[in-house]
Order: C-alpha cells, then structure tokens, then sequence
C-alpha cells in the first residue's frame, strides 16, 4: 500500500501550473535548440558581418578624410562625401544591436544621435579641446554620423565655402575634428567588434528566455528600432506626428545633404526585414529565423502577416522624395501615410509576435505620459 | 478499507495540488476596493498628473474660445507653447493638447484622417478668430446673428454658420482627447502589453498606462478621488456624470477599479475584460450625445432660437468624435469619413440656419444604426 501512495503522489506533483506568463514559459529542448539556432545565425550571418562592414567602410571614409586634410578640394572632399554616405547607409544595418558593450556604452548615441548641435560642434573646433569619449548629452549631439553630416554639409550652403574652413585660419583646428570624429568612430567601432569576439559564445549559449537571456534581449532591441529608431526618428518625429503634424526640418536623419534620408530608410527597412528573415549578409540565405520560430510555435499566419505589412511599408516610403525636407515645407501627406504604413506592423511585433515567443517587453514607452 | 481511505487520501491530494494552480478569483475573491486607490509598500502607486493637467488646459482653452483672442493665442493653447495659460503650473508643465489629439497607440482612423481633424480643429480655431472675435464683448441688440452674419442669439456667440466654436472644439476634443486615449491607446494591447514588474519609479509601466486612461475620465480631482466625482470636469467626466447615464457611469468607475486590480494581481485576462467594459461604455455615452443632440435639435430647429444652435453645436463636436469610438473590438461605430461627411452636411449652404428637421432626425437615426442605440 504504501508504494503504492509513493507511486502516485510524485505523479500528482509533477502536475505543474503552466504560467503562462511571458519569460517564465517553460523551456522545452525544442525551445532552447530553437533559440539557439536563431542566436547563431543572426550572429554569424548578420551581427558580425554588418559590424565588419561597416568598420571597413569607417576605415576608408578616414582615409578619404586624410587625403581631404592634407589637399582640401572639391575633388577631395567629394571623396570624403561619397564615404561618409557609404557609411552611413552600412550604419542602419547595425543601428539596432544594442548588445552587451555596444549597449553599456551607448554605442548607437555615439554614431548617430540627430539632429547633432552645430552649437557644440563649432566651440569644440575653435577651442581645439573636446573628449568624444565622454558620456554626455552634448559630446553625442557633437560626434557621429550627424556631425560628419555638418562638418561636410552643414557648415555652409555653397561648396567652395565649406572647403575655405577646412584652409583658412582655422583649417587645422577643422581638419583635425573632421579625423578626430571619425578616429572615435573606429576606436568605438573596434571595441565593439572585439566585444563581438569575446562574448559570442556566451551570447549565442544564452538559451534561456528570461529578461536577461541574449533572446529576449535581441527581440526587444529588434523592435525598440523599428518603433524607435527607425518609426519615429526617421519619419515621425520629422512629420511632427506628436507635435500636432508641425513639421520639424531638423529632426531629418542627414538634413543637411538632404537627399539620402529616403535611402536610409530604406535601407532600415530592409535590414529590419532582412533581420526577420534571418537573412544572410554573406550569402543571401535565409537561415533560422524568427519566421521557423513562429512558424515553429504553430503560428504560420503571423510571420506572413508581419512581411506583408512590412511590405506595404517599403512601398509607401519607395514613393517619397528622396529628401525628406520637402514633404516637409511641401506635401506632407505621403510622408503621413508613411508612417501609418510603418506603424501597421507594430502591434503585430509589440503584441502578437512578444505574445508567441513570450517575451516581455523591456522597454517603457517614451512618447510624453 | 485501508486500501479505499488510500485512495481517496491520493485523490484529495491530487485534487488540491490542482486547485492551487488556479488563479481563482472566485473561491477566494478579494473585495474589489470601493475606491481608485492603489498602493505598493504603504506608497501609492496611482499617478495621472498630466491628464489632470492636459483636462486642466482644455477648460481654459474652452473659455479663450467665447473670448477675444487671437488664433496665434488659441494654437499657443492648443501647444502650450509661449505661456499661454493663466494657470502658471500649466505654462511650466511639458504637456499640451495637441500632441495628444487624435494621436492613438491603436487608432481607428489613419494617420492621414487624424492629420485632418487636426487641421479641423486649427481651422476653427482660424474660422472663430476672423468671424466671431470681431463681435466678442457686443450683444444681441447690435450685433444680432443671422444667416451668414456672425453674431449674437441671447448669449450664444455664433459665426455666419451659426457654429458656436467653444462647443464645437470641446465636445471634439471629448472624442479627439479624451475618449481616444482612453479607448485606443492607454487601454489598447500596445499599451497594456508592457512590463508590469518594475517598480523603480514605484507604480509599474502597466499601472501607469491604466491610470492614464483612469486620468483622461476622472483626472479633475487629484490622486485622492475616491467617489468618482465627475461635477467639476468639463470634457468625458462631465458627460459621464450626467442624469441618464448612471448605470454607464457606475460601470466605467467599477471595471477602471477592477482593471487596476487585476494588473496589481496579475491577471491580464481580467484587465482585459473589465477594458472592453470600458470602451464600450464610454462610446457609448458619447454616441448617446450625438444623438440627443440632433434629436434635440430637430425640435428646435422651427425656432431657431439659442439652445438650437447651441445644442446642435454641441452635436457637431460629438459627431466628430464618433470615429474615436471603439466597440470593445477595436472598431469605431463610425469612419472618419462618414463623420467629416455628416458635419459637412450640418455646414452645407448656410450651416445650421439651413437645416430641417428631416436631415437631422436622418442623421440620428444613422448614428443611432450604426452605434446600435
């Protein structure tokens, strides 16, 4: 008799209550094995790659900037230019890793924080004294992408102007922001690539889902950019939609070359895509992705319903102009309807797509109580 | 013997480790709290302070617009941009109306459609300063209005559409303001799908999202409102506490308490079920309005007399916030469309001095359709 009540009540016990509850879900082989792939391919077929890239892009936009420095003309600085568009348009496929040091440090403040502040810009170069190491507000609104963007673009609206700072008086004291801004962009760069090195067993081994698990972490990353980075910094705030739709000019991603801001949100998009897909940058295949995951978890209609949403939404930002500025002081209904388009495949990745991986949001939405 | 009390020792033991899984509200229910007060480690956790201001600037804005000021002024009011309140706390403070106007997480209109009732608004705001102003401070006697002349019916200030533009803006600004971020945005699954464990600033993430959507109703009264008192509030609130309406108001006030209390215990599909109470209450009050008011109205509009125009003015406001409605489900009674269409209608020819009684019971009767009423 008694074995037998030994026999059951474990049974009993093993009956479990299923939680439910994002991040606690319980973590089957299956789940893990899935995590894991996912992890592994985007790491080695997207993370790294883009990061290599990239660094490979910023060492040759410095060695443009040197050449410029030593020779500053029209021909020398187009070659900067060309550069630094290079860059910024292998950047939006990066923009949205914000992984371990890469998050510590803030790295995608240091690279594109927009609009940057001419302000703080000009008293760096007349004082000569500046630490673009430094974490605050006013050394990322004066460094990056944005900065370069003024240093090449903003200074002056004719050509022959802007190249005279880098000759006259002070032509030293701009020359050398100009290489000091994209120096701090490889010495970040760099680490970031080390960091890359170090931890990726780590990251790629981290199967749990909990708040602090590499999964959870680079599905939340993933969707902060498209809602953040890409939604509302690209089109949004520019089309003033929490601003009674009052324009704001500055807040354009590269205002002052003015007609790369279509390509690089497209660009976004299509890495946001191309992130989903687990979309190789190497060989083009897909590999596991969030849509086997999906998939994987008995939703077959959700994946397809988040491509085809994304979809309408490259066709809505393909129409704009290829400078954002005049939708803005124009017609601003496409740019509108823009971000309606856009903001459709939102709730299926806040709510749905965080529903079927059960992961919880770790982000606090920021659009003013 | 032994055997059969064995048995049913391993069944009762079985029986209790399942029954513990439950989240069972029902075998051991705590009293729902009378009151919207809510606290985590003797702190309260409840916080509404910009709701209470953003309801605090739309009453002044409501009286700006039956005085004489600028358009430059009202949009000022409308931003809260260039001090623009008399109110210094809310000069000081970094929210405005119009950011939040017809600006949902879960819209049910476009982006495009919510541009315009934006540009709607800051068309009236445009319409008042060139038409009425002018007649502000002057009487019935000398400036009485007729059709297609801005002026005075007793103490209803009226442009050439006989439009009273306070209530216009205000009762829009019920649906626009008010309801929208109620319905489809604090209480939608983008905003209450978000952390509910982190209690850094106190109240989590979840809470406050509720409480917002609490504040945009019942945020005339401070963090201590404890009854529900809607008398001083001049948006939702007030339309909420008015005779009619008193199961509706219970409802509302009971399921925001229930809401809240089963995000502090967890329990989303509770939250999610007393939300849709609230959604659907709520549109439905609105919807109400819209249509006493151009029943109303059909009565009146033989006599062309003050509360014609000033009920039918109100009507329109109301009108324009049915696409801000949402059955539960996420869909608005009415499309943007059919709303701007429909106040198109009362604007046709010469506004409201034109209309019949036909067309106003029609268009009764077809918001009555389509909210179901």
């Amino acid at each position: 008799m008694r074995k037998v009540l030994l026999f059951i009540s474990p049974i009993l016990f093993l009956i479990s209550c299923s939680d439910g509850g994002g991040g606690n879900g319980s973590t089957t082989d299956n789940q893990i094995s899935n995590r894991t792939s996912l992890l592994e391919n985007v790491t080695n077929n997207i993370i790294i790659p883009s990061y290599n890239n990239l660094i490979e892009d910023i060492n040759n936009l410095s060695v443009t900037a040197t050449s410029f420095s030593s020779n500053p003309t029209q021909q020398t600085l187009d070659q900067v230019r060309k550069a630094w568009v290079k860059t910024y348009v292998t950047w939006q496929a990066v923009e949205m890793f914000n992984i371990n040091l890469a998050e510590e440090m803030e790295y995608y403040k240091t690279m594109n924080t927009y609009p940057c502040t001419p302000g703080y810009i000009d008293n760096n170069i007349s004082s000569g004294s500046y630490d673009l190491s430094s974490i605050t507000d006013q050394s990322r609104k004066s460094q990056g992408l944005p900065a370069l963007d003024y240093m090449l673009y903003g200074l002056d609206t004719d050509t022959n102007a802007i190249i005279n700072y880098y000759v006259g008086v002070n032509g030293s004291n701009y020359c050398n922001y100009l290489n000091d801004l994209i120096q701090q962009m490889q010495t970040n760069t760099n680490a970031i690539i080390a960091d890359w090195q170090n931890e990726k067993s780590n990251f790629i081994n981290s199967s749990g889902n909990s708040a602090t698990s590499s999964f959870n972490k680079l599905t939340n990353d993933f969707v902060y950019y498209y809602e953040k980075g890409f939604r509302a910094n690209k089109i949004g705030i520019p089309v003033g939609k929490w601003n009674a739709w009052a324009p704001y000019q500055a807040g354009v991603e590269a205002r002052y070359r003015k007609d790369i801001s279509k390509r690089l949100a497209q660009k976004a998009l299509i890495s946001c895509k191309d992130f989903f897909t687990g979309k190789s940058m190497l060989t083009g295949a897909t590999g596991y992705s969030y849509v086997d995951f999906l998939a994987d978890h008995e939703d077959q209609t959700l994946s397809n319903d988040i491509l085809s949403k994304m979809e309408l939404a490259k066709t809505a930002v393909d129409i704009l102009d290829n400078n954002f500025i005049s939708h803005l002081t124009g017609n601003n209904s496409p740019m509108i309807d823009a971000y309606d388009a856009i903001q459709q495949v939102v709730p299926l990745l806040k709510v749905e797509m965080f529903g079927v991986l059960q992961v919880d949001p770790d982000y606090a939405d920021s659009d003013g109580d | 013997m032994k055997l059969k009390n064995l048995l049913q020792v391993v069944l009762l033991s079985g029986i209790v480790v399942l029954s513990s899984c439950k989240k069972d509200s029902s075998s051991n229910p705590d009293p729902v709290a009378p009151t919207y007060a809510f606290a985590h480690e003797g702190a309260s956790t409840v916080s509404y302070g910009g709701q209470t201001a953003r309801l605090n600037m739309a009453s002044e804005l409501s009286s700006a617009l039956s005085s004489d000021v600028t358009e430059v002024m009202l949009n000022d009011m409308f931003m809260n941009t260039n001090t623009p309140f008399a109110d210094s706390e809310l000069n000081a403070s970094t929210k405005n109306i119009g950011g939040k106007t017809a600006n949902a997480a879960e819209p049910t209109i476009s982006a495009s459609e919510q541009a315009a009732v934006t540009a709607a608004i800051q068309g009236w705001f445009s319409t008042y300063a060139t038409d009425v102003v002018p007649i502000i401070g002057s009487n019935a006697d000398v400036h009485p209005a007729s059709a297609g002349v801005a002026g005075w019916i007793d103490n209803r200030e009226l442009d050439g559409k006989g439009l009273e533009y306070d209530q216009v803006i205000v009762k829009t600004l019920i649906g626009g303001l008010c309801l929208d971020q109620v319905v489809n945005s604090y209480l939608s699954p983008t905003k209450l799908n978000v952390d509910n464990s982190d209690r850094s600033e106190g109240h989590t993430a979840m809470e406050h999202h509720w409480d917002e959507g609490f504040g945009y109703v019942y945020g005339k009264f401070g963090p201590e409102n404890a009854t529900g008192d809607l008398s001083a509030d001049g948006l939702l609130g007030k339309y909420v506490n008015k005779a009619g309406f008193e199961a509706e108001k219970e409802a509302i006030f009971n399921a925001f308490v229930a809401g809240r209390a089963a995000i502090v215990a967890m329990d989303y599909d509770e939250r999610d079920a007393q939300a849709a109470i609230i959604k659907q209450n709520l549109s439905k009050v609105v919807a109400q309005k819209a249509v006493d008011y151009l029943e109303g109205a059909a009565s009146d509009v033989a006599s062309l007399n003050a509360d014609y125009f000033h009920g039918l003015s109100e009507g329109y406001g109301f009108i324009v916030s049915l696409q801000f409605t949402n059955d539960g489900n996420g869909n608005a009674y009415m499309t943007h469309q059919e709303c701007m269409d429909m106040v198109a209608a009362l604007e046709a020819g010469n506004g409201l001095w034109d209309r019949t009684a036909e067309e106003l019971t029609g268009m009764a009767a077809q918001v009555r359709e389509k909210a179901g009423l």
